[in-house]
């Protein structure tokens, strides 16, 4: 049995005695006298920290061998494993996964993203009930077994926020490129900027929010840096107000880097703004579709931003790298060309939103899965981090889910909302261009009691049960349906992922390349990690 | 640059908690990890 869900890096414990034994060593925790007998070969494997994750929760969940990162385990007297009675959970669902010439068989509880996987032997015990109590237990512990005892596993993990701590400012609707995707329809000659009263109700609205302490303000558009006179003012009068209310504020902005003006320059050094930037790898990609208004590309007058940028100091967080047909083809370029330029970036699929909608760059089916798998195998040739694999793998391979829109429900309307220059307040950004999800105006009611109305409270409910093919999807506790990309392919939010079949395909991905990594070659995974640490 | 050295199958800081009728597991109580920016992922 093997799983990565709920691993920990463990270590000896300091209470354990060990003791030669007739039939091995005995590992005896001085303090509450739990005990464990292992065999020789156990032993050796135990003594030269050779044993995987599955052996030491053997011993963790007795108490033998301690988390490194957690020292906050409390085993009550009352609690003895040989006393449980594990069975089968009809919740769980199994299917065959073949990885080079081997055959695993997952077991996956769809409603978790838990999962483990069983060798052919393992899995014909199984069937017939036959794996041993301490088996039972690394499945009961994942939520893959039940006790007959009625035994329950809480997972207490992360839950959804009830109330933004982010809020996209449109502070223009206007842009100096033409982007042939942009989901919000948004070009030269048809843009206005947000009004003084807007920014007085926004920061009044978001600063007086119940219960979240840090807001952040994140710039957007159109194109955020065309009004930076706007950013000015808005952050001084979030600056001038911030200290009436207890909370610590943060502000961000997303640019093209087509104009990175000295004024702009001053704004970011003096708030401490995060820069984030929009790149689609190098010239041949980019310029296919950051264009401007005459259809030029917009490359180098990018790159010409981002060196200005870094000559005065200033650090940028990341690159939105949108993936369509210009360059889904090419994920070894682009993984080498973010490694040349050292900038962190999360590759994602072109939106199917706004001009997207008449353009059909997006990828096709498969194609995102297959850029994605190239990339991966690729993680550790550069020094760069691609979010994307850290997000997925993060999904896969454990139970925390803080990326927002890879999580049900999403953070739209939770985590998240979206404010355009005339006050209009959407769920997402993503829907800025929607007349239909507007959740009202800043200027007539605040944000908090706009998130008491019914639609939205209807949509803060969108989960996998929602959604007729996520709700029967083994995969849906560690996915979550793009909110907007769903409405602007089908019309209708209640609808799988646009790119739903290489979801799929990534996390079958995962599974297998974990398996190949830590199970069918692990020797050779322990002596890759030691040439690079 | 160097990428930040992050191991994304383990999680850390999961507290346990074993009774004989509930078994615990939680995660520092915390609501929403939540969104850190468009084009990033920084936190863990």
């Amino acid at each position: 049995m093997r799983s990565p869900w709920l691993s920990r890096e463990y270590e000896k414990s300091k209470d354990v005695t060990v003791k030669k034994v007739q039939n091995g060593y005995e590992l005896k925790n001085k303090k509450t006298s739990a005990s464990i007998v292992l065999n020789e070969e156990d032993y050796n494997k135990y003594e030269n920290d050779l044993m995987n994750e599955i052996e030491w929760e053997k011993l963790f969940y007795k108490g033998l061998a301690v988390d490194k990162n957690c020292k906050d385990l409390v085993i009550d007297n009352s609690f003895d494993i040989s006393k449980m009675e594990s069975l089968k959970s009809k919740k769980v669902e199994t299917f065959p996964l073949k990885v080079e010439n081997e055959t695993f068989h997952i077991l996956i509880n769809p409603d978790l993203g838990s999962w483990m996987s069983l060798t052919e032997e393992e899995y014909k015990r199984y069937e017939k009930n036959e794996l041993n109590q301490e088996e039972w237990f690394s499945l009961f512990i994942r939520g893959l077994a039940e006790d007959k005892n009625h035994t329950e596993v809480d997972f207490d993990f992360p839950i959804p926020a009830e109330y933004p701590s982010v809020i996209v400012v449109n502070i223009t609707t206007g842009c100096n490129l033409r982007c042939k995707y942009c989901f919000a329809d948004c070009g030269p000659f048809k843009g206005e900027d947000m009004t003084e009263d807007v920014m007085d109700a926004t920061i009044d609205s978001m600063l007086s929010m119940p219960q979240v302490k840090m807001i952040t303000f994140e710039f957007q558009g159109g194109e955020a840096s065309t009004n930076v006179p706007g950013m000015r003012k808005f952050i001084e009068k979030v600056e001038a107000v911030k200290s009436k209310y207890d909370k610590l504020v943060k502000y961000r902005t997303e640019i093209n880097c087509i104009l990175v003006t000295q004024e702009l320059i001053d704004l970011v050094k003096e708030f401490n703004v995060s820069v984030g930037v929009s790149l689609d790898g190098p010239k041949y990609m980019t310029d296919k579709t950051r264009v401007d208004i005459n259809g030029n590309g917009a490359y180098d007058r990018i790159a010409k931003g981002i060196k200005k940028l870094r000559e005065n100091g200033i650090y940028i967080d990341g690159a939105v790298c949108t993936i369509g047909q210009h360059n889904v083809m090419y994920p070894r370029q682009l993984m080498e060309y973010f490694d040349e330029i050292g900038m962190n970036f999360k590759p994602r699929p072109v939106n199917i939103l706004g001009r997207e909608k008449e353009n059909n760059l997006t990828t096709k089916p498969g194609e995102w899965a297959e850029c994605f798998k190239e990339m991966h195998q690729m993680r550790d040739e550069v020094d760069v981090e691609n979010f994307s694999v850290h997000i997925f793998e993060e999904n896969v391979y454990t139970p925390i889910r803080d990326y927002i829109c890879l999580r049900y429900p999403c953070g739209a309307a939770r985590e998240l909302v979206s404010v355009n220059p005339n006050g209009d307040v959407f769920p997402c950004d993503g829907f800025k261009g929607e007349k239909k999800f507007v959740m009202g105006n800043v200027l007539n009611e605040k944000i908090e009691d706009m998130l008491k109305k019914p639609e939205i409270i209807e949509l803060r409910k969108r989960t996998a049960k929602t959604i007729e093919k996520c709700s029967k999807c083994m995969f849906r506790g560690m996915c979550c349906s793009c909110c907007y990309s769903a409405y602007g392919k089908f019309g209708d939010i209640y609808r799988e992922d646009p790119h739903c079949t290489d979801r799929r395909q990534i996390y079958l991905y995962l599974m297998q390349s974990w398996l190949k990594d830590h199970v069918l070659h692990k020797g050779e995974q322990n002596e890759k990690q030691s040439i690079h640490s | 640059m160097k990428k930040m050295a992050i191991k994304n199958d383990v999680v850390k800081n999961l507290k346990t908690k074993l009774t004989n009728n509930k078994v615990s597991i939680s995660f520092g109580n915390k609501i929403g990890l939540g969104y850190d920016g468009c084009g990033t992922h920084t936190h863990k």
